[in-house]
């Protein structure tokens, strides 16, 4: 059995203290301030057990939002929001009537599913449309919303790509995935990923981890899942627009639009400057007809 | 049938037409904030012009804009304010200053604007002009606060939409220039509208012919801006949510039929007639001042609305054939996903 | 665990091996063959003997059974588990964050079947045996695929997870209520996966309503 060696320090079942630098032990990563940590989720391992839905709502204490049966195959979650900072989407592709598959495709047997999450955006939208400052960006390079600045103006809403971060109207304040900045902190690996039993969630240094995700897409398509390709991952999409890289990147094995993301999306403030001037300039010709107006027919002051 | 990216265009298809982007939670308070912030600040540049420019006989359009500007800073900032979910903590918005974010330039233009047009307004009123065109200390103090007040009205008028554009919402992202256009000239347009109404009441009637011609131009922009927005978000496929349903109404009716049509043929006949009708000015201002509130909602209604159609949003950023963007990265997936590889 | 070798993992066998011939031990041995289940669509066409004449049966004015390709009863029936729930769904369905995972009781119905009596996505429909009737929501589905069987007949299967009952967050109705009380002839385990029913759309007439449903 591959056991680290500083796993057998540690055999009793029952402990009464954290293990120092635990994430070393159940990834292989120690957490370290000043590098860069991110999620790879493989969704060709993920088996939609929710385990990360659950793990991420006990962790931070989140409520239920019980929406009650949606009718999407397994996925009664729906959406990222406020209460809810994973959701595992399932989508059903095994044909229609005549054209089932009679033959299961190689990895998600024609059930797609896929555990969604905060993409922690090396140029995150959300952090630059901040007034606040409160969102931030992390020693860990993970995006945070701190709780005691946020005034709920909820300019991040719109602005992020993929509709992750939502405001809360219980307590008037944005909120989204951690990334588990607080169990970071305390060298514990986040929760989804440590409870991910397939770890179809990987936490890691993201220079690893885009190495780790390269090596498994091309070991995939040699097993004949051709349709498997990055996404998030530099210069691949979703990675598009400006805003360089997802710190939480996906492999998957259909359309974005298949798992509700969108091929090409971009950073917003890039759209800042070149309305703001264009306004501006707009402004500046409608003053000089506005003072070639007033001065008309009048003497000089 | 291999599937990969680069060998199949979207088909249309959505995860079970959940919306991919979350819509804002700005309401009718941050749409008439927008729409309030325009003419107070558009009034400021007016005011300036005519002082700068004008005579004795445009005073009294000094006196209205300067007051409008102020009316403007006081109603806008306290809508704002109301609109945050955690209010108490409003003044969090001067923390930073971030160029990336027009909600964060847009705080201190607010407040830059409404600490100037305070000073101009306090110096105005409690200053005169005397007889013989000296002006007394305080007045001249207002004086010289009007510039940078107008200089900030200027952003007043447009930062809005720079703030809209910079989100992920189909309808607000497609046309970011064409928006700030249309924001800019509704704005000089309304503030132009407004203080002919207010010249009509209370100042020279005789003024009304240049503030309804500096309105007849800002309403003229406006519609070049409109259609040059419209042509964007018909190449981009998000025309839907403005061009259909009641939201359509209020948008090609109200905003710009009523709106801008009628302003214009009113002041156009105006303006070509001898005697220039005094019901017509009016009904031009009022269908101005009118169309460009519906404007503020209809456009903001339909961010939201857009927001929650996930084929709107995808097709927004589906890479476009022929196009040839910027960066490699865009080009790169550009060329897989229209399987050109 | 260390007492027990890799290649003898069949721990209720005294040798821990499997077999194709169980000389002894086996109540329906020496050597297996196919039975239907002891409710059936179909007669067995492989063997005379329908089902398994060992079969642990209980007669009881509850508990009778089918004939085989009783016409009242056209449709294969199964019951089983979900990811989210934990058997009879105690622990799980009054812990909010998992209750909320799949909230409600509900059967997969294939599409054609669907089709066929007019039942549409989180539609109510009535499941029906000799032993019972409960109403749960329909989740059309094309995962359960119609059995084609020789001479042109078309067998459907419905599927529901039994893990539901009335208390907690995530109620349903009770699968259980459908099965009858069969047993394994070696093991008495409850032949709770394969048996047969009618469906139709609607709702049963209920005098205290389902919670939520008021």
């Amino acid at each position: 059995m591959n056991v680290p060696p500083r796993a057998l320090d540690y055999p009793d079942s029952f402990l009464d203290t954290v293990i120092p630098d635990e994430s070393e032990l159940t990834c292989g990563t120690k957490i370290e301030p000043g590098k860069s940590y991110g999620f790879f989720t493989d969704t060709t391992l993920c088996i939609g057990c929710k385990a990360c839905e659950v793990a991420c709502k006990e962790w931070n204490n989140l409520p239920a939002d019980n929406l009650g049966l949606t009718g999407r195959s397994y996925d009664n979650t729906g959406d990222l929001g406020a209460n809810t900072l994973r959701h595992v989407s399932f989508i059903e592709k095994i044909g229609h009537g005549e054209d089932r598959a009679t033959e299961m495709a190689p990895f998600q047997s024609n059930w797609l599913m896929m555990s969604d999450v905060c993409k922690h955006c090396a140029n995150a939208p959300c952090l630059e449309a901040c007034p606040t400052g409160s969102i931030f960006r992390t020693e860990f390079d993970t995006v945070v919303v701190q709780q005691d600045i946020c005034n709920g103006c909820g300019y991040c809403v719109p602005a992020c790509p993929f509709g992750v971060v939502e405001l809360s109207l219980d307590d008037g304040k944005a909120h989204k995935c951690t990334l588990c900045y607080d169990r970071l902190k305390g060298g514990l690996e986040p929760a989804c990923a440590k409870a991910c039993p397939t770890d179809s969630i990987q936490f890691g240094e993201l220079n690893e981890l885009f190495d780790r995700a390269g090596k498994r897409v091309e070991e995939l398509h040699e097993l004949g899942a051709t349709d498997a390709y990055l996404y998030g991952a530099p210069d691949t999409p979703g990675a598009t627009g400006g805003l360089r890289h997802l710190n939480a990147f996906f492999l998957l094995t259909d359309r974005p639009e298949v798992y509700n993301l969108p091929v090409a999306p971009t950073r917003a403030s890039s759209r800042a400057a070149p309305s703001f001037l264009t306004g501006l300039a707009a402004m500046a010709g409608l003053t000089l007809a506005a003072a070639a107006l007033m001065s008309n027919g009048r003497g000089r002051r | 049938m291999n599937k990969r990216l680069g060998h199949e265009t979207w088909d249309g298809e959505t995860y079970y037409g959940q919306p991919s982007v979350k819509p804002s939670p700005f309401d009718w308070k941050v749409a008439a904030y927008v729409y309030v912030a325009g003419i107070a600040g558009s009034s400021q540049i007016i005011a300036t012009m005519a002082d700068r420019l004008g005579d004795r006989r445009d005073e009294s359009i000094v006196r209205n804009g300067r007051a409008v500007a102020l009316a403007g800073a006081l109603i806008g900032a306290p809508l704002l304010i109301v609109d945050l979910k955690t209010p108490e903590r409003f003044y969090n918005m001067l923390r930073i200053f971030r160029t990336t974010s027009p909600m964060s330039f847009g705080s201190y233009i607010l407040t830059g604007f409404g600490l100037f047009s305070s000073l101009t307004a306090a110096g105005h009123f409690m200053g005169e002009r005397r007889r013989d065109g000296s002006r007394s200390g305080m007045r001249r103090v207002a004086d010289m606060m009007q510039v940078p007040a107008a200089f900030l009205g200027a952003g007043m008028s447009t930062y809005t939409a720079a703030l809209l554009s910079s989100t992920s919402a189909p309808v607000w992202s497609a046309a970011p220039e064409a928006l700030a256009v249309q924001f800019g000239t509704s704005a000089m347009a309304t503030a132009a509208a407004a203080l002919s109404l207010g010249e009509r009441m209370s100042g020279d009637p005789e003024n009304c012919r240049r503030l309804d011609a500096l309105a007849a131009v800002a309403a003229a922009g406006e519609l070049v801006a409109a259609g040059l927005a419209e042509r964007c978000y018909r190449v981009l496929g998000v025309e839907g949510t403005l061009n259909t349903g009641t939201l359509g109404n209020t948008y090609k009716i109200g905003a710009l039929a009523v709106g801008l049509g009628v302003p214009l043929a009113c002041h156009a006949i105006n303006a070509l007639s001898n005697r220039p009708s005094r019901g017509l000015s009016v009904l031009g201002s009022l269908a101005l001042l009118a169309g460009g509130a519906m404007m503020r909602q209809a456009i903001f209604k339909a961010g939201n609305k857009s927001a929650e159609r996930p084929e709107d949003y995808f097709r927004l950023t589906e890479p476009r054939p022929g196009s040839t963007p910027r960066r490699r990265v865009d080009r790169d997936i550009a060329a897989r996903t229209m399987g050109l590889i | 665990m260390d007492a027990l070798s890799g290649r003898e993992p069949f721990i209720m066998i005294a040798d821990g091996k499997s077999a194709l011939f169980a000389p002894s031990g086996m109540k329906d041995g020496p050597l297996p063959t196919h039975y239907e289940p002891l409710e059936s669509p179909i007669h067995n066409p492989l063997y005379s003997t329908q089902s398994n004449p060992v079969a642990k049966r209980w007669e009881q004015a509850d508990n009778h059974l089918a004939p085989p390709g009783d016409s009242r009863f056209p449709y294969a029936f199964t019951t089983y588990r979900l990811t989210e729930h934990h058997s009879a769904g105690t622990p799980t369905r009054s812990v909010p964050v998992t209750a909320e995972l799949q909230p409600e009781g509900f059967a997969e119905i294939p599409t054609e079947l669907a089709q066929e009596l007019g039942i549409r996505n989180l539609d109510w429909v009535v499941i029906s045996t000799l032993r019972g009737e409960i109403e749960t929501k329909a989740l059309v589905t094309d995962r359960l695929r119609p059995f084609h069987l020789d001479g042109g007949r078309t067998v459907y299967q419905i599927g529901m997870p039994w893990h539901f009952g009335w208390k907690g967050y995530a109620t349903g109705d009770i699968a259980n209520v459908l099965t009858a009380v069969v047993g394994d002839p070696n093991t008495s385990m409850h032949e709770n996966k394969a048996l047969t029913c009618n469906l139709r759309r609607g709702r049963l007439p209920r005098v205290d309503m389902p919670r939520g449903e008021r």
